[in-house]
């Protein structure tokens, strides 16, 4: 039976990318083991700005949860991924439509000139554990392709 | 000296108290002598895979010397992890092994280590690809003569770049001293990615309609110069300069093939293309991160920090303005890259490559101020398109 659909963006959400990521470990294998501690931060939502601190370990993500805006630093994030609601919620219907991003949903290609979404962060050599495991954090996201998905 | 006769040499071999022994039936030292206290190094080890597996983790977290210490190598093979033979003199060490010209000669901390090299070296190895077998080959999509053309040649400058980094990267390895057993496998794995990667865009081009591209003249840009200084040709009882070489190759060469990458995916027309340009996008990213470790961990730890920060921003002076005039403003990288961009329209693509142009500055400069060698008041690369 399908999972009942969960709002974008919530910890909910999240959580089952995180449950997906972690019941297929073969295939997170295959990637390469992953170590970061990201905040995907969704600004401009109904709610306004929200921001989740995910933990990354070996196989599996380890930890979802919200974080309040006060509480962005102290999560001690490698990189945070940061964009418009209107381009987080055109993404993951584009990676519904279509089983995974497209050429040009991609996170790399969202990322590539800072918007509209932006991977950034207080240490670049941090940051760039984004482009080290960036394989992981696309087949993460793409997991949203099996999540029924309600926007606010 | 004129050799001796065969016979004289067989017979020598077969009175050679090894032969002697061997024929009696006994076993050596490395069997008789006891398991604690003797020769034999250590025992009783029972290292468990961790999360990811029987890792250099695992078997460093039960080893005497998880990490390697700062004492003089004697020995090629004495190391964090060998004990040295008792009866063998510091004489006789020097003979068996001299400094130089072997793996004796980068032998301390602060010449060849880095923070986590376990994990680094780790990952090196978890995320390499098997091209031959992990590619859906059969998936790969015909492009247009225009496109296809324009990945021939942005592959074909990416080969270019990635044997000139294995050329300057690969005869230092034989000069780090096996106690430093992770940063030896790092880069071997580092050399592994290079021609792993080259291999495979050969076999990308040459599989999809069109085949290999323009060569560059003068890509490596300086690179080829400063390396060679480095390493004084490799002749000579001589200090050599590793970091300058890791500086040159890693932090700012892969820094900005990295960006080349990420440009090269976000350009691929096919699945298949990306995910050739994704993977070059992990390795060179993983190669300046091994490069800005490196370089922390020896301005942290050298004898003279000063003197080592004025001989990188030398090369970083040298090596900044000829890379942006023949690498990064080469119109046999851009036009390609354009070309992908845009989708045949080259004038579009240059539109996203002008507005992209300051990340090559800025990801650079924001990885030297973590790394503790700023120099956002001389960087050499402008920090605007200059088209």
């Amino acid at each position: 039976m399908a999972n009942p659909a969960v709002e974008f963006p919530s910890a909910q959400w999240f959580e089952q990318l995180a449950a997906r990521m972690n019941d297929q470990r073969a295939k997170y294998q295959n990637f390469g083991f992953v170590t970061a501690r990201a905040i995907f931060k969704i600004n401009g939502t109904p709610r306004g700005d929200r921001a989740f601190g995910l933990v990354f370990d070996g196989f599996e993500c380890v930890e979802v949860r919200e974080l309040d805006q006060g509480a962005l630093a102290s999560f001690d994030p490698d990189w945070i991924l940061e964009g418009d609601y209107a381009a987080w919620k055109e993404m993951v219907r584009n990676i519904k439509a279509h089983g995974e991003a497209d050429a040009d949903h991609t996170l790399n290609r969202l990322c590539l000139l800072g918007h509209p979404l932006k991977v950034h962060g207080e240490d670049q050599t941090r940051v760039d554990i984004f482009y080290r495991q960036l394989f992981s954090f696309q087949a993460f996201i793409d997991e949203s392709a099996a999540v029924e998905t309600t926007f606010t | 000296m004129p050799l001796p006769p065969p016979e004289e040499v067989k017979a020598k071999l077969y009175e050679h108290s090894e032969a002697q022994r061997i024929r009696s039936g006994q076993l050596g030292e490395w069997f008789t002598t006891p398991l604690v206290g003797g020769e034999w190094t250590e025992w009783g080890k029972r290292a468990r895979p961790d999360r990811i597996g029987m890792t250099f983790m695992a078997i460093n977290r039960v080893s005497a010397n998880p990490e390697p210490t700062n004492e003089p190598a004697r020995r090629l093979m004495h190391s964090r992890y060998i004990k040295t033979h008792h009866a063998i003199d510091p004489e006789m060490e020097e003979k068996i092994a001299p400094k130089y010209g072997t793996a004796r000669e980068m032998d301390r901390r602060d010449q060849v280590w880095i923070d986590h090299a376990a994990e680094l070296a780790e990952e090196a190895l978890d995320r390499q690809i098997r091209p031959a077998r992990q590619l859906h080959w059969e998936d790969m999509t015909p492009l247009p003569d225009d496109l296809e053309r324009a990945f021939d040649q942005f592959a074909t400058y990416l080969i270019q770049a990635l044997y000139l980094c294995s050329d300057a990267s690969g005869p230092w390895n034989g000069l780090i001293h096996y106690g430093f057993a992770e940063i030896k496998s790092f880069l071997a794995y580092e050399l592994f990615d290079y021609n792993l990667m080259c291999g495979l865009l050969r076999k990308r081009v040459m599989a999809n309609g069109g085949g290999m591209g323009v060569q560059i003249d003068g890509l490596d840009a300086g690179l080829i110069e400063v390396c060679n200084e480095a390493s004084r040709g490799f002749v000579g009882e001589v200090e050599r300069e590793f970091s300058s070489v890791v500086f040159a190759i890693d932090v700012l060469f892969n820094g900005l093939l990295l960006e080349m990458a990420r440009l090269g995916s976000a350009g691929a027309r096919s699945r298949f293309d990306r995910h050739l340009m994704t993977q070059l996008v992990q390795d060179c990213a993983r190669h300046v991160a091994f490069g800005c470790r490196r370089i922390s961990f020896y301005l942290r730890n050298c004898p003279d920090r000063e003197e080592a920060a004025v001989k990188l921003h030398l090369v970083a002076d040298r090596l900044e303005p000829l890379q942006t005039e023949h690498h990064l403003l080469s119109p046999k990288v851009l036009e390609p890259l354009a070309i992908l961009l845009g989708g045949s329209a080259a004038s579009q693509g240059m539109r996203v490559l002008r507005e992209f142009w300051p990340q090559f500055s800025d990801n650079y400069l924001a990885r030297l101020d973590a790394i503790g060698l700023a120099r956002r008041d001389r960087c050499l690369i402008p920090a605007e398109a200059p088209f």
